[in-house]
């Protein structure tokens, strides 16, 4: 069994805002393996930025533990090494974007690591290459449209080769066409043995994943494959969460066709369904 | 029908930059014609312009070359009311960021019905309103501070803050973005009911082809700065070999359509709803 990359060990936290406390996460536990690629959805403001946050320090404990690679996030003297192993996409690109043209953003986390330039040139190639932004590598990042500042965001992190990668909403101001661009990439990497955690509002992409984690009111209250998880119609309408296309369309066919596979949730398993039953008749052309 | 649009723009241009070495021509002639009561949506690829184009409609950037008419108002003139015109139309940016000003979410709502001269208890009825068609419960969340809040409850302040205003057209750039499921439907629902009941004109820019598909009458598609095809619904995703050479994904449902066609099955194309599409299936079993 591979050792845990991420343990997250009975964690609570709590914003102090002026004189009042507001509590987010409550005594929240699991474990991230290598390789592993995680979704974590729940409702807004059920604790999912919070919860991405303690991955790599941004945020540390009020009580309990967060452990990347044997480091706590609580010692300080990590920190690097932490940021190094677990690389974070914010919410919003604005506020990861730092340098005055693109290139010089995605060097800009390489210049503490002490890479060599050739290397370093390499890196930014990649990174800028896997986001598909290389034509504006010397535009300023602040003049892009929304889409493409998040692209540069993520780029900047990829530069940094992290053995996790640490995706909060990073695809939801993307057009299906660079969402999927995106997503491509990230399999990609994964493939190649980062873990990702992603956090999304997108059900489609949650279906993506090899395991989903389910948030309510700073709590897990789900943990399993996505297919567990999408069966569970009613429960994650409870929640104000959703199931993928697929999956609502799966289950309309199946309510008039019993035959039909009810638990499919990509689209290409849909197809392959169809073709499936339909082997019996020749199909009409 | 001699109706006058309630906007109307022809052949818009816009060059960021204009005379540097990084000038960029976001906007090659765009034209749109917009009656009263539409809703409207703009979708395109990441960088068409679409978030250029919009902000055109209340203002915020002046034609450089083409017109911008909005219910009479000829934008180009330097000497129209500006602020008359900002009440007519109520944009809400893609960043909710861009948006909020005050320390209080009650605060940062209200800001726009008072600055319009409302009496105070018209003010709160409508912050109550705001608040509560986007899903925030106004006794909760009235006297919190806007700092403190996630990426979705931003999005959501910033959308109420608009439409507290009232606007005759409402002009939404990404509005769901960051919304869990649940959030994103019943805003939808909730802006169509404006839409139909109160004739409020909307015009948004979305990437959700669900989104697009459920709420819009019409849809005009943008491609490098120009129209590539406007029309309604089953016009426009009837086009899908166009919109994905243009980088333009299409709904979920036609995804899996075109998918079937591909494999020889004789399925509708254009059932783009997912009732018709799972129908197009079950016809074939
Ligand atoms: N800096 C902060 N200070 C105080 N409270 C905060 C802060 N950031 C978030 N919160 C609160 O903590 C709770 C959890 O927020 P968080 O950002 O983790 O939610 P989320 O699950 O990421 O939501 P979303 O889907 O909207 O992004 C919310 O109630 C939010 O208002
Ligand atoms: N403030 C700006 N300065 C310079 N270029 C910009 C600015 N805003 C957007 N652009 C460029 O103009 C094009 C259109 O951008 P935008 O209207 O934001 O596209 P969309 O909203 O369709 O994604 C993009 O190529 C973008 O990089
Ligand atoms: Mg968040
Ligand atoms: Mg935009």
């Amino acid at each position: 069994m591979a050792l845990p990359l991420i343990q997250v060990k009975n964690l609570s936290f709590e914003y102090a805002v002026n004189q009042t406390k507001i509590p987010v996460l409550h005594d929240i536990s699991f474990e991230v393996k290598p390789g592993e690629y995680v979704v974590i959805i729940g409702h807004n403001g059920s604790g999912k930025s919070t919860l991405s946050k303690h991955l790599n320090g941004i945020l540390t404990p009020v009580s309990g533990d967060v452990v990347v690679n044997g480091w706590n996030t609580k010692e300080w003297s990590s920190m690097r090494e932490i940021r190094q192993k677990v690389g974070m996409v914010f919410q919003h690109p604005d506020n990861q974007i730092v340098a005055t043209i693109v290139e010089d953003d995605v060097a800009f986390g390489l210049e503490n690591l002490e890479i060599p330039p050739s290397e370093m040139k390499e890196r930014i190639d990649f990174a800028l290459a896997s986001v598909g932004m290389n034509e504006f590598r010397n535009r300023p990042p602040h003049y892009l449209s929304g889409g493409q500042k998040q692209r540069v965001a993520i780029a900047g992190v990829l530069a940094m080769k992290p053995d996790c990668l640490v995706l909060d909403e990073a695809t939801s101001m993307l057009d299906t066409h660079g969402r999927n661009e995106i997503l491509k990439v990230v399999r990609k990497l994964n493939d190649e043995g980062m873990a990702i955690i992603s956090v999304t509002h997108h059900m489609s992409e949650a279906a993506q994943a090899s395991r989903v984690i389910v948030i309510e009111k700073g709590r897990i209250i789900m943990d399993g494959t996505p297919r567990e998880i999408f069966q569970q119609e009613e429960e994650l309408k409870r929640l104000h969460l959703d199931i993928p296309v697929a999956s609502q369309m799966a289950r309309k066919v199946q309510s008039h066709h019993h035959d039909f596979n009810g638990t499919l949730i990509h689209n290409d398993e849909i197809v392959k369904e169809v073709v499936r039953l339909s082997q019996r008749e020749v199909p009409v052309i | 029908m001699t109706e006058q649009p309630i906007l109307e723009v022809k052949h818009l241009q816009h060059i960021y930059m204009k005379g540097t070495p990084l000038e960029h021509h976001a906007l090659a002639g765009v034209s749109l014609k917009i009656n009263k009561g539409e809703c409207i949506a703009v979708i395109g690829h990441t960088g068409s312009g679409k978030s250029t184009l919009i902000q055109h409609v209340n203002g915020l950037m002046r034609p450089q070359a083409g017109d911008v008419v909005v219910d009479g108002m000829d934008l180009a003139d330097p000497k129209i009311d500006i602020r008359l015109l900002r009440r007519k139309v109520g944009l809400v940016f893609q960043n909710p960021e861009d948006q909020i000003f005050e320390k209080i979410i009650g605060d940062d709502i209200a800001y726009g019905p008072f600055k319009m001269g409302l009496p105070i208890k018209e003010v709160r009825d409508r912050v109550k309103w705001a608040m509560e068609l986007v899903g925030l419960s106004f006794e909760e969340m009235k006297d919190r501070a806007t700092y403190a809040l996630s990426g979705g409850q931003k999005r959501k302040v910033a959308l109420a803050g608009v439409l507290a205003l009232r606007p005759d057209i409402l002009v939404l750039d990404e509005p769901t973005a960051g919304l869990d499921p649940r959030s994103r439907n019943e805003l939808l629902e909730r802006l169509k009911t404006l839409n139909k009941k109160e004739n409020m004109t909307i015009i948004f820019v979305s990437h959700n082809m669900e989104e697009v598909a459920y709420m819009a009458d019409r849809i005009y598609v943008l491609a490098d700065g120009r129209n590539l095809v406007d029309g309604t619904p089953e016009e426009v995703f009837v086009e899908a070999e166009k919109l994905r050479e243009h980088y333009i994904g299409t709904p979920d449902t036609v995804e899996i359509l075109a998918q079937l066609k591909a494999k020889g099955f004789a399925v509708r194309q254009n059932a783009y709803q997912l009732e018709e599409a799972a129908n197009e299936i079950i016809a074939l079993l």
